[in-house]
């Protein structure tokens, strides 16, 4: 199976229906698919192959979607980049995820101009002549790098066939029509296997938002005629705030993800606009397990109940305390399409998994109904905004800056972000005066902005248990 | 004059953060470039966002985060140095 058929039946049954819109310009599924089987001719000339890994670097746009399914129709595996990485970030995908090619919005010497055709929008192409392909038994269609220090995981893998199983478990919960149309504004390098690709596996638009303000996304929402969003707490935020009355007559469903969901942008956002907002829990490696689409009012803060086709289990509930008659502990899930495994260093997914259960690392309650809260991290990955991010390779990188003795990394609650990067540095004790800003532009040379710490506190000693591991500060209140 | 060396610092300040840690500083962000046109995106005004928190301990309400409040340093200025008369 190939998620480019999927797509190409799609198109079959509704050639004229708008697949999907960006600002003034719309093309039908029957215009994409022209578009997705001329760039994949282009790609082959250019020299993608069957069995690749290829990079794709480009912002949400009609483009970026023809590009992915192009690559999925060549049998290539798709590797999302996000735009604002910096060159340090970029050389470590190509060389981790073993790319055998770049695609990517902007290009310099070396690589290779071309256009999408029809739609007419730039790309730039770039082979890397180090790997051809990979030799793999599973059809790979996407994998989503993680980065972080040596010896952690890196590389979710995700199959053809795995992603066709999760978003058929998803859309128990969506029920996705061609009637609908879902306004699209989160980073499509961050969501689209679990979203994208179900909504044009159901023959619904995806209306393209042209920016993050409120009034911008009104407008886009009432001339799209929108009937579901998708977004972050902070663009309901921004929503709730909205002072021009528009109001979103044929909204069904407005889905809350990559962080939890504040009591408070809830409230505001139901009583500006009458709708509730519901809560999605969604992993890369496992897909959306929980979406609060039964009771978002009644159970505010809650996931939801898991989806028919999954299974939740709480463990280890004897070393959490919670709220009475709520079973706390740590988060496993088993279900369909779930990932094949992480790519370097080569894990499969039978080991990746215990019995067949996922540990999300994730704290979390069920109440007596099933419905589920998530309480925070057991780990000490940082989560601003919906982006992951580890401590560890913050610290290793503050550690190589020549004033720096050592350092620890860690998550500060914040209100609107989720949590958002904080550091404690220690210099040396010959250091040359060292301030946050040069600390602050030191890390910006090689990390994406929402890597940055926000706060570096300067300290003399960092807390470390007996055998020598840091102890991070536990969530701090901001 | 003691007003306008106030919105002069807080304008300094903002241009610096912005200038080097938002944007590459080869860009030449000015205080009348326009932000939005210059490629900013929603985690560049969260680090905004969270720079001001820090800085001038002020949390910009939502309902003043709109594209014309926000799309140049001089504007941004402007509405925190607004925000803080009103504190």
């Amino acid at each position: 199976m190939n998620l480019y058929e999927l797509f190409k039946d799609t198109a079959s049954r509704y050639p004229e229906k708008t697949a999907v819109v960006e600002g003034n310009r719309s093309v039908s599924y029957r215009d994409l698919d022209a578009v997705i089987s001329v760039l994949a001719k282009d790609l082959e000339k250019l020299g993608a192959a069957p069995g690749q890994m290829i990079g794709l670097c480009f912002a949400n746009s009609i483009a970026y979607i023809a590009l992915t399914y192009a690559l999925w129709k060549i049998d290539a595996a798709v590797v999302p980049v996000d735009v604002d990485f910096t060159e340090d970030e970029i050389r470590q995908v190509c060389d981790r995820m073993q790319l055998a090619a770049m695609i990517s919005h902007k290009g310099e010497s070396g690589w290779v101009e071309a256009r999408c055709p029809f739609i007419d929008t730039p790309y730039y192409f770039r082979s890397m002549d180090v790997y051809s392909g990979l030799e793999s038994d599973i059809h790979i269609a996407f994998v989503r790098f993680t980065s972080g220090t040596t010896g952690e995981r890196k590389g979710v893998v995700l199959s053809h066939e795995r992603i066709a199983e999760r978003i058929s478990a998803v859309n128990r919960a969506l029920n996705i029509t061609p009637d609908d149309n879902i306004l699209w504004i989160l980073p499509m390098s961050h969501h689209f296997v679990s979203t994208i690709v179900l909504f044009l596996a159901s023959g619904a638009a995806l209306v393209l938002a042209g920016g993050i303000w409120s009034k911008s996304i009104l407008k886009t929402v009432n001339s799209g005629h929108v009937t579901l969003l998708y977004a972050s707490p902070f663009h309901y935020s921004l929503l709730a705030a909205d002072q021009s009355g528009l109001m979103m007559p044929e909204v069904r469903l407005a889905i809350s993800t990559a962080i939890g969901l504040p009591g408070h942008i809830h409230e505001r956002f139901s009583g500006r606009f009458g709708l509730p907002l519901a809560q999605a829990y969604g992993i890369i490696e496992i897909g959306v397990v929980c979406i609060n689409t039964e009771n978002p009012g009644g159970k505010p803060g809650s996931v939801g109940r898991v989806l028919p086709d999954y299974r939740v289990s709480v463990e280890n509930a004897q070393a959490y305390s919670g709220p009475e008659g709520m079973e706390c502990g740590e988060l496993f899930f088993s279900g369909p399409g779930f990932f094949d495994g992480y790519f370097y260093p080569r894990i499969d997914e039978k080991s990746a998994l215990i019995n067949g259960w996922f540990e999300t690392g994730d704290i979390g309650g069920r109440d007596k109904e099933g419905f589920l809260f998530l309480y925070g991290r057991k780990n000490h990955v940082i989560n601003t905004a919906g982006m992951k991010i580890f401590p560890q390779e913050i610290e290793a990188h503050l550690n190589r800056h020549p004033s720096v003795k050592e350092s620890c990394v860690y998550g500060r609650k914040h209100d609107r972000f989720g949590q958002t990067v904080a550091a404690m540095v220690v210099l040396n004790s010959t250091a040359e005066e060292t301030d946050e800003e040069t600390l602050r532009r030191f890390c910006s040379r090689s990390f994406t902005a929402y890597k940055v710490p926000s706060q570096i506190f300067f300290t003399d000693h960092i807390e470390k248990t007996a055998t020598g591991k840091i102890i991070r500060p536990g969530e701090q209140e901001g | 004059m003691e007003e306008h060396g106030f919105l002069e610092q807080i304008q300094e300040s903002v241009l610096g953060f912005v200038r080097n840690e938002i944007f590459d500083p080869s860009a030449g962000i000015e205080t009348d470039t326009h932000l939005i046109e210059a490629g900013l995106d929603s985690f560049s005004l969260l680090k905004i966002l969270v720079f001001v928190e820090k800085t001038f301990d002020l949390r910009i309400p939502e309902s003043e985060i709109s594209e014309e409040r926000m799309c140049s340093v001089g504007n941004i200025s402007a509405l925190i140095h607004e925000l803080l008369e009103k504190k």
